[in-house]
């Protein structure tokens, strides 16, 4: 795998030197940023960089290097780097083939979002049949977990004239040389009149055999695209999403189903609303959750706005809490070059269960000033303030410092 | 006094109208409209007239937007004195025609020599005097060519940079309203055409599994970005998770859980939280043994603290011949080798 990582690194490299080519200058992107936060303490620098040599190859790599307090891929205050993307794209002229090499997300099919190191390729029939072959070897945060683990499978998909696509897939995924996931899956895409949009996805488990996930959703919208509307529903049965080496697989499912609806509307042209109303089943039991939402912008670019929501989760004995939340992007100066911005947030949450201890209401806010530059320069602070039910006060400072280039340009 | 009053309030009434009007753009700031094309057309006006060099332009150098002087050669009173472009014609349709001039591989010489100089076969919009005259794509699709270039998702030959071009769907998916719900199932069906405009750091940002910190903490200075996990998801982390918990999983292994809350002491190990479980969680035969129910009801909870090495509590209990009984609900089944493979063999140790 570190061959593999040294191979794609080289050819990012090589191909972000090709910039100075101009016969064929395309989109070359590089772009830095360091993040910090105070209290508790971390620091991260990230470098991003993508190129593209049309039509044959795309390169594209995100690393981070940073220490700090453990939180997510940081432990013991070490210095530790990780790249989150490391891949090259590999297509041939004629658009036949598309290969995908190195660290990336996959997704198609049955396959929910997996981080691998492997590869993804597809390749086209005229009659717009798709076979798309993929394996490799999911990225777990302990290296130590990764031993002999390994996903392979495929899709077959039909394309349907130009209004969608309809797919077969399978998958088996290992964990430490045994058995954990397979699954086969059927999925389709469809947009069946220009205002009416639909697609599902259905997939079943078969080592422990049953229902993995159903999700459909049918949305339609209006030819100004002032009115958007979706029906949805989702069955989900966590447990054979577990991999199925954990015990906790053996104990039976109740699943979980979320329908509901939701509404866009476009009031006026500076001003956005958004309705959300779904009902809950956890647990064996019945809810529902909602949120209505609405951005005013003040001024024709959207350059500030102002956020405004309500949210609601009640299903009893699981979830019961109701959240409140303000923001704005207030534009404080402006010029051909430069601008800078101001950004209050606040979130109020109010849970139905509260005492002295946990505490009767959960309020957060922050501040956030930015300096944006036309060449590429960020530079963002912000000082964060909340109190919850595990710590009775948290204040946090951040800061950004951010740079991205681009080289663009034509044949 | 009371016709003054009612005549004070109308005109409150209206000075707020007006305001609201302006503050929610339903009154434009801008004087400019789209450009009376129609008109021109009607009269007879060649559109090389004004755009002159068309026929001749390559995908680089100059637009071809008429100026005041061009305009002036015909109307040669012009009723204000100011650029004419300012009020006839759109300033964001100008921008968007000069983010396609940054962003397309396209030739007028080479489409003009298809289309014999007729315009209008592919700016259809010029006849019904609509604001966007930019060529939509089914026109495009009307060439065999492109019509392949669309199904091999090879944007490519015309798009230098899609990401760069801004340029949103309108021919398929539409990702207005709660689209961050909806991606995901969009993606399964075909991730090939998300990946036209969609890099992979794009997804890696939320689903990536050695993320450094999450997308609302990383981007604080923008608070509008619709995402996932807001900035103050961690105070209401643990309710979300019980009301859907096959969402978290979709993402998260359950040692995602298991990892945070050990390395950050918010365990029931650490003396300072505690026992997380109520009295009569768990005991002899008969007695209460609260924890069986719950976890049948939500087996993702016990996982995110239990997961690992935390099982060897479990089967402490549940180990065949144990006093713990059989935890498989009626009609389990599974295709595991009871001897060999794990979980099973962690209970049934002398399975035939």
């Amino acid at each position: 795998m570190r061959r593999l990582a040294v191979g794609v690194g080289a050819a990012l490299a090589l191909c972000l030197a090709a910039p100075t080519a101009p016969a064929t200058a395309q989109p070359h992107t590089l772009g830095a940023e360091l993040w910090g936060q105070l209290e508790p303490n971390l620091g991260l620098l990230v470098i991003e960089g993508s190129s593209r040599k049309y039509p044959y190859v795309d390169v594209e790599g995100l690393v981070w290097a940073g220490a700090g307090t453990p939180q997510f891929g940081l432990r013991d205050n070490v210095l530790r780097a990780e790249a989150l993307v490391l891949a090259i794209k590999l297509r041939d002229p004629k658009g036949v083939s598309d290969t995908r090499l190195g660290r990336f997300i996959l997704s198609t099919g049955a396959v929910r979002a997996v981080h691998v190191d492997g590869g993804h390729t597809i390749l086209r029939a005229p009659s717009k049949t798709n076979f798309e072959l993929f394996g490799g070897v999911p990225v777990e945060g302990d290296v130590e977990g990764r031993r002999y683990d390994w996903i392979a499978g495929g899709r077959i998909s039909q394309g349907l004239g130009k209004r969608g696509v309809i797919g077969g897939s399978y998958y088996n995924r290992h964990n430490a040389g045994q058995r954990s996931d397979e699954e086969v899956g059927v999925d389709f895409s469809l947009r069946a009149a220009h205002w009416l949009d639909m697609a599902a996805k259905f997939s079943w488990e078969l080592v422990n055999p049953g229902i993995a996930e159903i999700i459909a959703t049918v949305s339609s919208q209006t030819k100004n695209r002032k009115l958007r509307g979706e029906v949805f529903a989702i069955k989900r049965n966590p447990t054979r999403f577990l991999q199925q080496t954990s015990l906790f697989t053996v104990l039976g499912d109740l699943g979980t189903l979320r329908t509901g609806g939701n509404l866009f509307w476009r009031a006026a042209p500076r001003l956005d609303f958004w309705v959300e109303g779904a009902a809950n089943q956890a647990q064996d039991r019945w809810g529902w959750s909602g949120y209505f939402r609405s951005v005013l912008r003040t001024d024709d670019e959207g350059k500030g706005s102002v956020l405004g929501e309500i949210r609601r989760q009640a299903i009893p004995s699981v979830s019961e809490w109701t959240g409140f939340r303000l923001a704005a992007v207030i534009p404080i100066y402006e010029n051909v070059n430069e601008s800078v911005g101001l950004m209050p947030e606040f979130e109020l949450i109010v849970p139905d269960e509260r005492d002295s201890v946990t505490g009767y209401v959960w309020p957060w806010g922050r501040l956030a000033l930015r300096w944006m530059h036309r060449k590429g320069w960020t530079l963002a602070a912000a000082a964060e303030a909340s109190a919850n039910q595990y710590v009775r006060l948290d204040v946090r400072a951040l800061a950004r410092v951010a740079y991205q280039h681009a080289w663009r340009g034509k044949r | 006094m009371r016709r003054w009053i009612a005549i004070t309030a109308l005109l409150v009434l209206a000075g707020s109208a007006g305001a609201c009007a302006k503050m929610l753009g339903l009154e434009q700031e801008r004087k400019d409209h789209a450009f009376e094309h129609r008109a021109h057309l009607v009269e007879g006006i060649n559109c090389l007239e004004c755009h002159a060099g068309i026929p001749e332009a390559g995908d680089t150098g100059p637009l071809h937007f008429p100026t005041t002087a061009d305009c002036i050669e015909c109307h040669q009173e012009p009723h204000n004195p100011d650029t004419c472009g300012d009020c006839h014609g759109r300033a964001r349709n100008r921008h968007a025609a000069e983010m396609a001039r940054r962003h397309l591989r396209f030739s007028h010489a080479q489409h003009g020599e298809a289309g014999a100089g007729d315009c209008v076969r592919c700016h259809v919009n010029v006849t019904v005097d609509s604001d966007y005259l930019r060529v939509k794509h089914p026109t495009c699709f009307s060439c065999h060519a492109h019509k392949g270039q669309w199904y091999s998702r090879d944007c490519g030959g015309c798009h230098v940079d899609l990401p760069g071009e801004m340029a949103l769907p309108e021919s398929h998916v539409i990702h207005d309203g709660n689209f961050l719900r909806e991606h995901g199932v969009q993606a399964n069906a075909q991730a090939d055409l998300c990946t036209t405009c969609h890099t992979q750091r794009q997804c890696a940002a939320c689903h990536g599994v050695t993320v450094p910190t999450i997308p609302s903490r990383f981007r604080f200075d923008q608070p509008m970005r619709n995402t996932m996990h807001r900035a103050n998801f961690i105070s209401v982390h643990d309710q979300q998770a019980a009301a859907d918990p096959g969402q978290c999983v979709v993402c998260h292994s359950e040692l995602f859980c298991v990892d945070c809350h050990t390395r950050l002491g918010i365990s029931g190990q650490n003396p300072m939280h505690g026992n997380p479980h109520p009295p009569g969680w768990s005991g002899p035969p008969g007695s209460q043994n609260l924890h069986g129910q719950a976890a049948r009801l939500d087996p993702l909870s016990c996982a995110s603290c239990h997961s690992g090495a935390g099982e060897a509590l479990c089967v402490s209990c549940h180990v065949v011949g144990g006093p713990g009984g059989n935890p498989h609900p009626p009609g389990f089944s599974s295709r595991l080798d009871m001897r060999n493979d794990l979980p099973c063999r962690l209970c049934h140790l002398g399975a035939p």
